[in-house]
């Protein structure tokens, strides 16, 4: 079977959506792609990011990409072409912006030759490395076919050829008053050199130095320009062949090769990521996908966005578990605020979102449900704009989700119709709880309203819990057990002072 | 010579520091749309009437009283007031055209610019007298009236020939004259310039050049080290006075940008005034009452920002809280009490900068800080829960303020359920009312507002936001006990329309209450 790319084992199913999913925001996902591609964005791989998988088998080719890149020699072949053909791409820009005929040829000559190096190196190391998945063998052997068709192998030898020449031009400059003259090469010997070993009776050590630093750049003013004309008319032929290299080979790489190169960091940058959150000691595992709906579950899952910023302070996060066996399809999550279950409900969705990428997901043994959507309602800050009250947008953005939702979809709920009144927020909290049993998707619903969950065996509880003797630590762990309605917010407010009595004390007169 | 058109004793401070809650408040009272407005687009205008707004809270009624009357007379006189800010501005753009001269590090080259750009700014100055001469009969206030007599007495024709003189003397067109000290190894120092009455130069001098007196030698203008040399002798010697005209120019750009900066700020309320006038809102000058008392009285007040963004009148309410310190505002989702909550935090600002307010009658006690604590969105930085985020801010506003204050609550403490909300929200409402602290509190935590309504507070009004008959929402706010419930039914019927048919709904709405 001939190699489509590296991501698509039969090229992409549908389109490769542009613009961010909504629901990146509420689940910080927008956060994570940010950091897994920061530095790499000349790759523009945020679209691969914001594209789902829709089958099974396109999500295996990935998972099987992904783990054999996790391989310390096959990964550090990739690194080093990779960083090569970044060079490749800087120099054929520099020839591009490049004002002068002779300098832009010679740029472009350096680009050439660095890509045929590459290329030919990382198809011998692959041969090498003798990998095994799909992807990557059916790549390294169109590298084979490729490095030794006879387009490739003539451009190699020729900028070989070319640029061993110029390595050997030497010439002479004079210059007289404004004059300045370009002359054939006649060794001598440095007079610098006979300068120094003649005062060198008198040097001292410890003297300020005069030396002006000339950084070495590529930018050639016009002087220079008209010294190199110079130079190409003591050696006609040689920059002859460089110039008909020049306007012949333009086209010099191969879009596969080019693909190759972008789409590969999709997984470089993934795993980099889950590094760096792995070596203080949290899991990531390959999720199995289930295709229809059944059993799902989680062990020692977190909250990737979140890890990241604990990895950077070196500390591991707290890691959940879950399970819906059967007919269970809701999670409702209550218990005490700042207990981690807004956080949970993050992971829920992220876990899903991540599995279809074909990416590792965080927890040590998880199976997802192959998902049409993940629609997610967050809080958000009231709009003047819209002049429509947020306990009202509240509604409406729960209507459409409840609208467009399938049996296969995934819906996450936060802290919505906090807003309105107790009252208020019970009975529209059932009613939509009604729509959910009816719809029977996937669904976590975090909310204070834990009486939701007698209303189906659907539904099962989860509670945020506390230290017990210390009701205002939080251990972040969410556990499966019955509501117990109580949310420590007094303990809260102690922290931050604010209580009758200590408000009474601080505030001044 | 000072404009002093903001205080009556001091000078306005752009870069005063804003008050540690600026950002804040600007995001919940929706301030920024009254600031793009007053601005209109203007980068100075905005900077000044935000900063003039935000840092309000320190004035005292005197003050308040002061730009009132100067505001009066912008209004009425509203064309000279542009000429006078257009005239400030033609000065400091002036300085870019002129000033080129200072990079250089010759005081030769300092000099001369410096020359030129007082020449400049005499002009500006003059034209600045000659309005306040054509205009004085016609301001009334102590500000207007203040301005014009110091330009009158300060810039009077004597100070311009004055000013002539000096420049002329400064040109060095009969060369430069200095006293110079032989010092050390012959050499000469403590140069001093020297005023210098040269001789005419009549026109048979071209003819016959005058012979010169006394010693003297060229320099070849080939000599380039000479030249150099000579250079040198004359920068030392205009050193002092280049240095004196320069920091002379310097101050009276100060005082332009100054002058230009106070009129901004009644630019920006003039902008305002034309574009209510527009949307037929009305304005009224308000009654700051000192504090110390608990004063809050409004005829028709509207929410400005409101009114600006939705380009057309707005409902109005009437207030009546005199000797209040809590007013608890509940009722109808979208019945108006964000608006209204605004609405009284925009007018304490734009009474305490000494502007009109959006009513038609209006009265305060001025507080020395208003603080807002909003329902916000979650938090996206993961350092801390919604509760948390809403005690921790809480706790920001105790940590400033003090009695004397104001706290604009809106839907605070409803992060948690009800009834530890409630409980919250107690503690902290009777903290701060006990502290001397005038609370404004719009809330749907049922509990907690019936709990205070029948405590019967004589410092406590409570208002209720209203529902018509037909269910579609009135936004006037009623003196009103609280009533159990925000109509959440209602906007369920009419969103779910599609799915939920009226009769499973009201058996649903049975089965819950």
């Amino acid at each position: 079977m001939q190699f489509q790319s590296i991501l698509y084992k039969n090229g992409p199913a549908g389109e490769i959506r542009e613009n961010m999913p909504t629901i990146f925001t509420d689940l910080h996902l927008d956060q994570v792609i940010d950091k897994m591609t920061e530095g790499k964005e000349e790759y523009h791989l945020k679209p691969f990011f914001y594209t789902c998988l829709k089958d099974g088998d396109s999500i295996l080719y990935r998972q099987k990409v992904m783990q054999e890149l996790e391989q310390q020699n096959v990964r550090a072949c990739i690194d080093s072409f990779a960083h090569s053909m970044q060079q490749m791409r800087q120099m054929s820009q520099r020839s591009r912006d490049c004002l002068h005929q002779y300098q832009r040829e010679r740029l472009f000559l350096d680009a050439v030759n660095i890509y045929c190096n590459s290329v030919r190196l990382l198809q011998e190391q692959l041969y090498a490395s003798s990998v095994t998945s799909e992807g990557l063998c059916s790549f390294n052997e169109f590298l084979y076919a490729y490095t030794a068709s006879e387009k490739f192998t003539t451009i190699s030898q020729i900028s070989e050829k070319i640029l061993a020449g110029l390595k050997e031009v030497k010439y002479n400059i004079h210059i007289q008053e404004l004059t300045v003259r370009i002359l054939p090469y006649q060794p001598q010997s440095d007079y610098s050199d006979e300068t120094e070993r003649l005062y060198d009776k008198f040097r001292i050590a410890g003297v300020k130095d005069y030396k002006k630093e000339f950084p070495f750049t590529t930018d050639m003013n016009h002087v220079e320009a008209e010294v190199l004309k110079g130079v190409a008319t003591l050696f006609p032929e040689l920059f002859q062949s460089l110039c008909e290299f020049f306007s012949t080979y333009q086209d010099f790489t191969d879009k596969t090769v080019k693909d190759f190169d972008r789409e590969i960091q999709f997984y470089v940058t993934c795993l980099s990521y889950c590094e760096k959150i792995k070596v203080h000691g949290s899991p990531f595992c390959y999720p199995e996908i289930a295709a229809i709906v059944g059993n799902i579950y989680a062990r020692e899952t977190f909250d990737i966005a979140l890890a990241y910023k604990l990895a950077e302070q070196n500390k591991p996060p707290v890691s959940n578990d879950f399970a819906l066996k059967g007919k269970e399809r809701i999670i409702i999550v209550s218990g005490p605020n700042q207990g981690g279950k807004t956080t949970f409900a993050r992971t829920f969705g992220q876990l899903h979102y991540l599995a279809c990428l074909g990416c590792p997901v965080p927890g040590s043994k998880v199976r997802v449900m192959l998902f049409d959507t993940i629609y997610t309602h967050f809080e958000r800050e009231e709009n003047i704009e819209t002049h429509r009250s947020k306990f009202e947008e509240d509604l409406v953005r729960i209507h459409a989700i409840l609208k467009e939702a399938t049996g296969q979809s995934i819906i996450i709920l936060n802290e919505i119709f906090s807003s309105t009144t107790l009252q208020d927020a019970l009975f529209l909290c059932r009613n939509i709880m009604q729509h959910l049993i009816r719809l029977n998707a996937y669904c976590i619903w975090v909310t204070f309203i834990d009486e939701l969950v007698s209303l189906s065996d659907t539904a099962v509880s989860m509670v945020s819990t506390v230290v017990s003797d210390h009701p205002a630590t939080r251990t972040f762990k969410i556990v499966r057990k019955a509501p117990d309605g109580m949310a420590y917010a007094l303990s809260v407010a102690e922290k931050y002072h604010v209580t009758y009595n200590q408000l009474k004390e601080r505030i001044h007169p | 010579m000072k404009p002093h058109l903001l205080y009556s004793d001091k000078d306005f401070n752009i870069k005063a520091t804003l008050p540690w809650n600026a950002a804040i408040v600007t995001s919940d009272l929706e301030l920024q749309v009254l600031f793009d407005c007053m601005s209109a687009k203007d980068d100075l205008l905005a900077e000044v009437v935000q900063k003039v707004i935000l840092t309000s809270a320190s004035n005292n009624v005197a003050t308040i009283l002061y730009r009132q009357a100067i505001l009066k007379d912008c209004i009425s006189h509203r064309e000279i007031v542009q000429e006078i800010f257009n005239l400030s501005i033609s000065a400091i753009e002036s300085r870019k055209s002129s000033w080129l001269g200072i990079f250089t590090s010759h005081p030769t080259s300092v000099l001369s610019a410096s020359v030129g750009m007082m020449r400049v700014y005499a002009d500006y100055l003059r034209r600045l007298r000659a309005i306040a001469d054509e205009h004085y009969s016609k301001f009334q206030s102590e500000g207007f009236l203040q301005f014009m007599r110091i330009l009158q007495i300060e810039l009077d024709d004597k100070y311009f020939d004055a000013i002539n003189d000096n420049l002329d003397q400064l040109s060095l067109k009969g060369g430069t004259l200095s006293g110079v000290h032989l010092v050390e190894a012959n050499k000469g120092a403590d140069y001093s310039l020297q005023r210098y009455e040269g001789k005419k130069r009549k026109w048979w001098h071209r003819f016959f050049p005058p012979k010169i007196e006394g010693y003297y030698f060229n320099i070849h203008p080939r000599d380039e080290s000479g030249v150099r040399a000579l250079q040198q002798i004359e920068d030392e010697i205009v050193n002092r006075v280049g240095n004196a005209l320069a920091q002379s120019n310097d101050h009276i750009l100060q005082f332009f940008t100054l002058l230009q900066q106070e009129l901004a700020f009644y630019l920006g309320c003039l902008n305002l005034y034309d574009r209510l006038k527009e949307l037929r809102e009305p304005i009224t000058f308000p009654m700051a009452v000192p504090p110390g008392s608990f004063a809050h009285y409004a005829k028709d007040l509207y929410d400005p920002c409101l009114a600006l963004s939705m380009k057309k009148q707005v409902v109005s309410n009437d207030l009546n809280a005199d000797q209040r310190r809590l007013v608890i505002i509940t009722g109808a989702n979208q019945g108006g009490k964000s608006t209204f909550l605004r609405s009284i935090g925009v007018a304490q600002f734009m009474m305490q900068s000494g502007m009109f307010v959006a009513a038609t009658e209006y009265s305060a006690n001025i507080v020395n800080q208003v603080c807002t604590h909003f329902k916000k969105e979650e938090d996206h930085t993961m350092q801390s829960g919604k509760f948390d985020e809403e005690l921790s801010r809480m706790n920001d506003i105790a940590n400033h303020i003090s009695a004397g204050s104001m706290v604009l609550f809106n839907e605070s403490f409803a992060a948690t359920n009800e009834r530890e909300g409630s409980e919250i929200a107690a503690q902290i409402t009777t903290a701060l009312i006990e502290k001397g602290i005038k609370i404004f509190f719009v809330t749907h935590l049922y509990d907690f507002a019936l709990n205070f309504y029948e405590k019967e507070l004589p410092e406590s009004l409570f208002l209720r936001a209203g529902r018509l008959a037909d269910a579609s929402r009135g936004f006037k706010l009623t003196e009103a006990a609280p009533l159990p419930t925000s109509y959440g039914p209602d906007l369920y019927k009419k969103i779910f329309a599609d799915t939920v048919t009226v009769n499973t709904l009201l058996e649903t709405v049975n089965g819950t209450k």
